[in-house]
C-alpha cells in the first residue's frame, strides 16, 4: 500500500528528472522542501482525502541548474544515496584537511566551466559534501602555484602594476613562510 | 474656466517642481492629472493624420511619472509608463532609457540590454533614412550607446560588425576566475585550506583576489608571524591588521621578537588596538620590570593585558622585593598563565614594600624556573609569591624547579585544586607532599610528581605514615617519576586511587623493582604486585612502565597472566615499556591475550624490525614507537596536527 510518491526535478531548461526520494534528499534544500510537502512514511495522519492527488508526482523546480549540470549532480547523489553525512559543523578543521575522496576526485574531473556550475549548484541545493569536494578540487588547482601561474590557469587579467605588486609583497613581510 | 492647455502645461511645471523637492507622491498626483487630459486628447485624435495635440507634453508627462514611480520604488508601474512611452512614439530615446533603467534596477540585465539595443538600432536606422525629419537628442543618444555597451560588457557579450555592416552579438569568452564566478562564501571556502604565506602571495593575482583574501577572517584568528621579527616587519603587521575588514580580535598570537626590538614591539602591540586572546611571547630579554613599567604608565597597556585570556611567556625576573606579584596583579582576566623564567636577578634597589595581599584569579598557573638559577633568590621569589598573593580560583598549578618550602606550598594548595604538577622541587619527597595534602580536602584529578634526586635517597615505603592518601581518591592521571618509592609504597598509592585511574605512569623510580634482580637479594618482598595493579585499575587506558628496574620478559609475563585471569583493564590502549629489558619474545607473548593496543612504545628495547612488522601486521597494535619507527611516528603526529 505504501507506494512511494514520485518525485521529479525540473531543471532551468525544462527537463524532467524523476528521482528516488533518498537521492533527492542529498540536497538539504530539497529535503526541507519535501519535509513540508510529504511527511515521512509512518508519520502521515489524515491522508485519506488527498489519496487521488498522491499519484501525481511532486515536481521540484530548480531555476538555477541546467540539465547537463543536474545530470552530474544526480549521479553524485545516486552514488552516495546510502551514506549518511554527519550534519555537524564542529570538526570543520579535520574536514578541511582531509584529502579528497578518490571517487569524488574522479567524478569532478570535468572542465572548469562544468566544475564551477557543479559547485554553484551544490551551493544552491545545499549539498555540503559535494560543495566541499568541489572546493577542494579548485583549491588543488590553486595550491603551489605562483600568481602568474594562477592567472594562466584561470585566464585572469592582472590589473596590478608591477609597483603595486611589489607593494603588496612588501606589505606582507611579517608573515611566516609556511 | 481652466483649459486643457493650462492643465497639461501646469501639471508638467508643478509636478517637476514637486519632483525636484522630492515630494514624489505629490508630484505623482499632479502628473497623473495631466496625463489623464493628454491621454484623452491623444486617443481622440489618434486616427487623424495631423500630429495630435499635447503630443510632446504627453510623452514628457509619462516619462516624468515613470521617474516618480522609480523614486517611490514602484518599478512595475514605472515599467508600464516607459513601455507606453515607447509605444506612442518609438523613435525617442527617453522611453528606452527609462525602461532599460527600470529593468536594470530590478535585476533583469539581459532584458534591459535587449530593450536598449532594440531602441538604439531602431533610432539609428530611422535617422539614417529620414535624416531631415527626425531630430534626435544627440546627448541622450550617446547615453543610449554607452548604456548598451556597458550592459553588453556586464553580460559578457561582444558586439561584432560583419562584412555587410550587420551587427552580431555573441558571447565573449567566459572568465574562469573562481573568485568572480563563485559567490564570496564559496571563494573563501576554497581558499580556507591554503596556507597563510601562500595566500598572502595570491593577493598579487588580481585586485579581486586581493579583496577576497583581505576579507578572510582567518588571518585574525591565528596570524603566523615570522620568527625573530624586527620592528619594521612588525609595523607592517600592525598596518595589515588595521586595514583588515574584520574586527581586530586575534585568537592566538606567537611573538618571537628580534631581541633589540622586543620592548618596541610589545609597546606597538599594546598600542595597536588589537585584542589578543592567547598570547605567547618567546623572548630573550624581556623582564618583569619592563612589563610593569609599561603597565604602570599606559592605560592602553593595562586594557590590552586585561583582555588577554592566556599568556605564555619567557621572562627575566628582576626581583625588586615584590617579585612577580606586581606583574601578576595586572593579569586580571587571564585564566592561563605560564611563565618560563630563564633568568633571575635581584634588583639593586630593593624596595621591600609592605604588601597588601593580592588576590589572583588565575585558574591555570604554570611557573618554570631554569634549574641553574640561584637557589637563594629562587626561594625568596617563591616566598614572596605565595606569601603575598592568594589564588582565588586555582584549578591547576604546575611548578618546575621552584624552590618553594612546604609552608608556602600549603598556602597555594587549596580545596578547588584539581591538577597538580610538581617537578624537581628541591628536597620535596612524595612523603612530604602527602603530609602537606593530607588534611586539605583536596581531591586531585591529576597528579604529576617528579622528585629531585629521588634515586639517591633511602627507599621510601610509606609504612609509618601519619597521613592518609584520600587526596588521591578521585585521581584519573597519576605520574610518579624519579621517586624513592618502593613497590609496597606504590601499591598503597594505587590502592588509594579507588578504581578511577585512567593513566598511570611510573618512570625511573630507582627503588621500585618489577622482578628479582640485585635488589631482590635484600628485599625479596619488594617486588611490584601486578595482581593488585590489574585489580585496582579496571579503567586504565594508558600504562607507562619506563626506565623501570628489572622489568623483563618474566615480569611482563606476570602482567599478562593477571590480565588474562582478571579480564581487565579492557580499554588499555597505550602501553609504554621503553628502556626495559624486554625483547621480541616478551613482546609477542604480550599479545597472547585479548590485548589489542593502539600505541606501544618500546624505545631502548632490543626488538627487531621483523618483530615490529609482525606485531603490526597481525593487528596486535596499530603503531609501535621505537627508534626505527621514530621519524615515521613524528611525521604522522605532525600530519595529524
Amino acid at each position: 500500500m505504501t507506494k512511494e510518491r514520485q518525485i521529479a526535478i525540473i531543471t532551468s531548461d525544462g527537463d524532467r528528472f524523476p528521482v528516488e526520494r533518498k537521492v533527492a534528499e542529498k540536497s538539504i534544500l530539497i529535503k526541507n522542501m519535501l519535509k513540508n510537502l510529504l511527511p515521512v512514511e509512518g508519520e502521515e495522519g489524515e491522508d485519506s482525502e488527498s489519496d487521488e492527488e498522491d499519484d501525481e508526482p511532486i515536481e521540484i523546480p530548480t531555476q538555477n541548474v541546467r540539465s547537463a549540470v543536474m545530470k552530474n549532480i544526480l549521479e553524485w547523489c545516486e552514488h552516495y544515496k546510502d551514506i549518511n553525512f554527519p550534519d555537524d559543523e564542529q570538526d570543520d578543521d579535520s574536514k578541511k584537511s582531509a584529502p579528497i575522496d578518490p571517487w569524488d576526485s574522479n567524478f569532478l574531473n570535468v572542465d572548469q566551466e562544468m566544475l564551477y556550475e557543479i559547485i554553484l549548484a551544490a551551493n544552491y541545493l545545499n549539498i555540503k559534501p559535494l560543495l566541499n569536494a568541489g572546493c577542494k578540487v579548485v583549491a588543488e588547482m590553486i595550491r603551489g602555484k605562483s600568481p602568474e601561474e594562477i592567472r594562466k590557469t584561470f585566464n585572469i587579467v592582472n590589473d596590478f602594476t608591477p609597483e603595486e605588486e611589489a607593494a603588496i609583497r612588501r606589505e606582507n613581510e611579517w608573515a611566516e613562510d609556511r | 474656466m481652466v483649459t486643457n492647455d493650462s492643465v497639461v502645461a501646469k501639471s508638467l511645471e508643478l509636478g517637476a517642481r514637486e519632483f525636484r523637492s522630492r515630494n514624489y507622491s505629490k508630484a505623482l498626483k499632479i502628473f497623473a492629472r495631466g496625463i489623464e487630459v493628454a491621454e484623452r486628447k491623444h486617443k481622440e485624435q489618434q486616427d487623424s493624420s495631423s500630429t495630435p495635440e499635447y503630443y510632446v507634453q504627453y510623452q514628457n508627462l509619462l516619462d516624468s511619472r515613470a521617474a516618480c514611480f522609480m523614486s517611490l520604488n514602484r518599478l512595475d508601474m514605472a515599467l508600464k509608463d516607459s513601455e507606453k512611452l515607447i509605444k506612442i512614439y518609438p523613435y525617442r530615446t527617453k522611453g528606452y532609457l527609462r525602461k532599460c533603467d527600470v529593468l536594470g534596477r530590478s535585476g533583469h540585465e539581459l532584458r534591459a540590454f535587449q530593450c536598449i539595443d532594440k531602441g538604439f538600432q531602431r533610432i539609428r536606422r530611422y535617422s539614417l533614412r529620414h535624416q531631415d525629419k527626425l531630430s534626435v537628442n544627440e546627448r541622450l543618444f550617446k547615453k543610449m550607446e554607452a548604456e548598451r555597451s556597458r550592459l553588453a560588457e556586464k553580460l559578457g557579450l561582444e558586439i561584432v560588425v560583419d562584412a555587410d555592416g550587420k551587427e552580431h552579438k555573441r558571447r565573449k569568452y567566459v572568465s574562469l576566475d573562481p573568485m568572480t564566478r563563485l559567490p564570496l562564501e564559496v571563494s573563501i571556502l576554497i581558499l580556507d585550506s591554503i596556507g597563510q604565506r601562500e595566500l598572502l602571495n595570491l593577493m598579487m593575482v588580481s585586485s579581486t583576489w586581493y579583496k577576497v583574501i583581505r576579507s578572510m577572517a582567518r588571518f585574525m584568528k591565528c596570524p603566523l608571524l615570522i620568527p625573530n621579527i624586527n620592528r619594521r616587519q612588525f609595523d607592517k603587521f600592525v598596518r595589515f591588521c588595521a586595514s583588515c575588514t574584520t574586527d581586530r580580535q586575534i585568537g592566538s598570537l606567537l611573538l618571537d621578537c628580534s631581541p633589540p626590538d622586543e620592548q618596541y614591539i610589545l609597546t606597538q602591540l599594546v598600542n595597536s588596538k588589537i585584542n589578543v586572546r592567547r598570547l605567547r611571547i618567546r623572548s630573550r630579554g624581556l623582564s618583569n620590570q619592563v612589563l610593569v613599567k609599561l603597565l604602570n604608565t599606559s592605560s592602553v597597556a593595562r586594557r590590552f593585558f586585561n583582555d588577554v585570556e592566556e599568556l605564555y611567556m619567557d621572562l627575566h625576573i628582576i626581583d625588586d622585593g615584590n617579585g612577580l606579584n606586581t606583574l601578576l596583579q595586572y593579569l586580571r582576566n587571564a585564566s592561563v598563565v605560564l611563565l618560563n623564567v630563564f633568568e633571575l636577578t635581584t634588583s639593586m634597589n630593593v624596595k621591600r614594600v609592605d604588601q597588601t595581599e593580592s588576590v589572583l584569579k588565575i585558574a591555570n598557573f604554570d611557573l618554570r624556573l631554569h634549574p641553574a638559577l640561584n637557589l637563594k633568590n629562587n626561594r625568596i621569589l617563591m616566598n614572596n609569591l605565595f606569601h603575598n598573593a592568594s589564588f582565588s580560583s586555582l584549578k591547576s598549578i604546575s611548578l618546575a624547579d621552584c624552590n618553594v618550602n612546604l609552608e608556602d606550598l600549603r598556602r597555594v594548595l587549596t580545596s578547588g585544586l584539581l591538577n597538580l604538577r610538581l617537578e624537581r622541587i628541591p628536597s620535596l619527597t612524595f612523603r612530604g607532599l602527602a603530609e602537606t595534602l593530607h588534611d586539605t580536602h583536596i581531591r586531585l584529578k591529576e597528579l604529576r610528581f617528579t622528585e629531585e634526586g629521588g634515586q639517591g635517597r633511602d627507599p621510601e615505603d610509606l609504612r609509618q605514615a601519619n597521613f592518609d592518601l584520600s587526596f588521591l581518591c578521585d585521581v584519573n592521571l597519576l605520574e610518579l617519576s624519579n621517586t624513592s618509592l618502593t613497590a609496597s609504597a606504590c601499591s598503597k598509592i594505587i590502592q588509594a586511587t579507588g578504581d578511577n585511574l585512567i593513566v598511570l605512569r611510573l618512570t625511573a623510580n630507582g627503588h621500585l623493582a618489577f622482578g628479582p634482580g640485585p635488589l631482590f637479594q635484600y628485599a625479596p618482598t619488594s617486588i611490584f604486585d601486578f595482581q593488585q595493579l590489574v585489580n585496582d585499575c579496571p579503567k586504565l587506558k594508558e600504562l607507562a612502565l619506563s626506565r623501570c628496574s628489572n622489568l623483563d620478559n618474566r615480569s611482563l609475563k606476570k602482567l599478562v597472566t593477571e590480565m588474562n585471569l582478571q579480564g581487565q583493564p579492557k580499554s588499555l590502549a597505550v602501553l609504554d615499556l621503553s628502556f626495559s629489558d624486554i625483547n621480541g619474545l616478551g613482546l609477542i607473548a604480550l599479545f597472547d591475550t585479548w590485548l589489542r593496543l593502539r600505541i606501544l612504545k618500546v624505545y631502548g628495547c632490543d626488538i627487531s624490525d621483523e618483530t615490529i612488522q609482525y606485531a603490526e601486521g597481525k593487528g596486535f597494535v596499530d603503531r609501535i614507537w621505537c627508534e626505527s619507527t621514530h621519524s615515521e611516528v613524528l611525521r604522522s603526529i605532525a600530519i595529524s596536527r
